[in-house]
């Protein structure tokens, strides 16, 4: 009967404290963006780090949107994503070690969409935490190139208002190619 | 009594530790960016985008995001909530009934008995992001009385649509097809498509458009979309009928790729004997030394279906079994790694693509037009489908009130683009006088559109002014 008791009250307390996602650290992300072919520095350029959650499921573990932190690069092409400390409570999602980054400047292939970036991190769109990186991003020389890369919004469940500078990036590029500007939803 | 104690502490530890593995990001970018290039390749859908007015494509505008973002917004969504992708499963050598993933773990974890496949689920009443719903979203786009709730409609048509492009491209994962539900552990092709997506080849494999007339005629799945996953061609013991594009994905995933748990058993094929007798050696990086590389021995799919890539590695012990088919009843384990993995994507992903792509051209595969009839009388719809159409014609305007409004309507059947008999009777209508611009109409179709009971098409039409005077007095 002991037993039993035991069992049930691990069954409530485990997951307070096991299978949930409760608090998690982030470290530093940093590093420099320069140009792939002339290797000079990129000022200006996006880069947003978003942190998920996952939570298995019959078809695989899903990924859930957690926070997002964004900053563009100085005049030396270089950026830091501070380190985060997020605290949530999900039940049965662990939290994904790995941040996925976006680094945009319009002209520029986008890290980690355009297959020409250097270098392409595993997982793909991670970057290394607490080392310093460089990322190259081609030139793009065709409208068709561009009209294909632009599109490099984090996905769905990130609110814009968390990658404001990589939103009117994104609509700098899209004017520039002829296209609608899209209103800021915030 | 203190050790059955300490066994239940570590089960409930362990069950509830294992969420806290490493896991992929499949739904956030490999089925989005399947989803955004599937939809830059159908061609059916830009021709109405351009017809709509949407002159920029998937690239335009419609409730304040791009068309594309939409669809990619469906490829994810169609994971949430996580019990919804129970239905992501489809065997296609078993009827369609007891397709689904059939897992009482599942059940019990989801609170959920029902199995539908992911064919079915594509086309069920329970499922709120349906083919069925995408239809009826683009009904009220078009004929909506309120431009913003129209606007909304169709990015709603284009968010469903993408939900079951994701169930499509799920039949591209050999682990979707074989029954082989991977819960706690990633299932390792996905996580390593997830991990590796910018090596990834998004180029379409076009679907073999004819494959609609193939479909099953099963009431589970009454739209022929379900041929893009299983016509029934493949039963098990034939997978040389599952080269070229006239197949299902799903029969073509299932007899041609293992998954992590099916390595030559439960299924058929493929299975040792698919293999060529020359064993492939690849130089892969050293996972000891990222720096040096190692060489691994691969077994070749070279018979029964699809050949020419690495289907296996070779396990350590194989030159002392002359079967093929000791390996397995010795338990010693092939596996599938990242080598294997970039051959089947290579096969899979492109697939995934066009098929696809296939759907949403199926989705708006429909072509009417209106015109003056050829004494002057009033005017004529006209078929110009390849398929018969039996239903509701409507054709509404845009009032300066800024309300869309219904002119006139009528019912019948007009026979298929070569059949001759496409052209409806002459229609009279009065034209209205509140119109913001006059002449120009919305013609809609609601009804069966060859083996397609609710279809909806729609068309915009310009009606000459001159023909108003003599329909005003008709």
């Amino acid at each position: 009967m002991r037993s039993i008791i035991v069992c049930v009250i691990s069954l409530i307390v485990f997951p307070l404290f096991t299978g949930c996602a409760i608090i998690s650290h982030y470290g530093e992300y940093y590093g420099r963006v320069v140009d792939g072919e002339t290797k000079e520095p990129l000022e200006g350029a996006a880069v947003v780090a978003v942190y998920k959650t996952q939570k298995p499921s019959p078809g695989g573990p899903v990924s859930f949107y957690l926070d997002a932190q964004e900053t563009v690069t100085d005049k030396n092409g270089e950026f830091k994503i501070p380190s985060l400390t997020v605290t949530t409570f999900r039940v049965l999602h662990g939290f994904d070690a790995h941040p996925q980054f976006t680094i945009f400047k319009p002209e520029y292939g986008a890290y980690p969409k355009h297959k020409d970036v250097k270098p392409m991190f595993v997982p793909n769109g991670t970057l290394p935490k607490d080392k310093y990186v460089t990322i190259e991003l081609p030139k793009l020389k065709t409208r068709e190139e561009r009209l294909r890369n632009y599109g490099c919004y984090p996905s769905s469940d990130v609110p814009e208002v968390k990658y404001k500078n990589l939103f009117h990036l994104i609509q700098e590029e899209r004017k520039a190619l002829g296209l609608e500007s899209r209103k800021e939803p915030w | 009594m203190k050790q059955g104690l300490l066994r239940n502490i570590i089960i409930v530890c362990f069950v509830f530790l294992l969420p806290l593995a490493a896991f992929p990001y499949d739904n956030d970018i490999v089925h989005p960016e399947i989803n955004e290039v599937a939809s830059r390749r159908s061609s059916n859908l830009a021709t109405v985008l351009q017809m709509l007015g949407f002159d920029k494509g998937v690239d335009s505008i419609v409730y304040d995001k791009e068309i594309y973002l939409w669809f990619r917004d469906g490829g994810k969504r169609e994971d949430e909530p996580v019990c919804r992708t129970k239905f992501h499963f489809h065997d296609p050598v078993k009827p369609f009934g007891d397709a689904g993933l059939n897992d009482i773990v599942v059940d019990l974890g989801c609170m959920n008995f029902n199995h539908y496949s992911s064919l079915a689920w594509a086309q069920n009443d329970d499922n709120l992001a349906s083919w069925q719903k995408a239809r009826l979203n683009y009904l009220g786009a078009l004929t909506g009385t309120d431009k913003d709730v129209r606007e909304g409609k169709l990015a709603d048509t284009f968010k469903a649509l993408g939900q079951v492009m994701h169930l499509v491209s799920d039949s591209s994962v050999p682990a979707h097809v074989r029954n082989d539900a991977h819960v706690l552990v990633a299932d390792q092709f996905e996580a390593w498509a997830a991990a590796n997506h910018g090596k990834l080849s998004y180029t379409g494999i076009p679907v073999n458009q004819s494959i609609f007339n193939q479909a099953v005629n099963d009431a589970l799945a009454p739209v022929p979309i379900s041929a893009l996953w299983d016509i029934d061609k493949y039963k098990g013991n034939n997978p040389e009928e599952t080269v070229g594009t006239n197949i299902g994905i799903a029969e073509y995933t299932n007899a041609n790729f293992f998954s992590d748990d099916t390595i030559s058993r439960e299924y058929s094929y493929p299975n040792w004997t698919s293999v060529s007798n020359q064993i492939e050696d690849s130089g892969i990086i050293d996972p000891r030394d990222p720096t040096r590389t190692v060489t691994r021995q691969y077994f070749k799919k070279d018979k029964h279906g699809d050949a020419g890539y690495r289907l296996s590695t070779v396990p350590f012990l194989v030159e002392y079994f002359t079967d093929l088919n000791q390996l397995e009843t010795l338990r010693i384990p092939a596996i599938l790694d990242g080598e294997v993995f970039t051959d089947y994507a290579s096969k899979l992903i492109p697939r995934a693509v066009g098929y696809s792509a296939g759907l949403l051209d199926y989705f708006f595969r429909g072509k009417i037009e209106m015109s003056p009839s050829e004494d002057g009388s009033g005017y004529v719809i006209e078929n110009k489908t390849e398929e018969d159409m039996d239903g509701t014609f409507e054709l509404y305007y845009d009032a300066t009130d800024n309300q869309r409004k219904q002119c006139w309507s009528g019912s019948f059947a007009l026979g298929a683009l070569s059949s001759g008999n496409n052209k409806s009777d002459t229609i009279a209508f009065t034209p209205p006088d509140d119109a913001k611009e006059p002449g120009k109409y919305i013609l809609v179709f609601l009804g069966r559109l060859g083996k397609e009971d609710g279809a909806v098409v729609g068309a915009i039409v310009n009606l000459p002014s001159s023909s108003f005077v003599l329909l005003s007095f008709a």
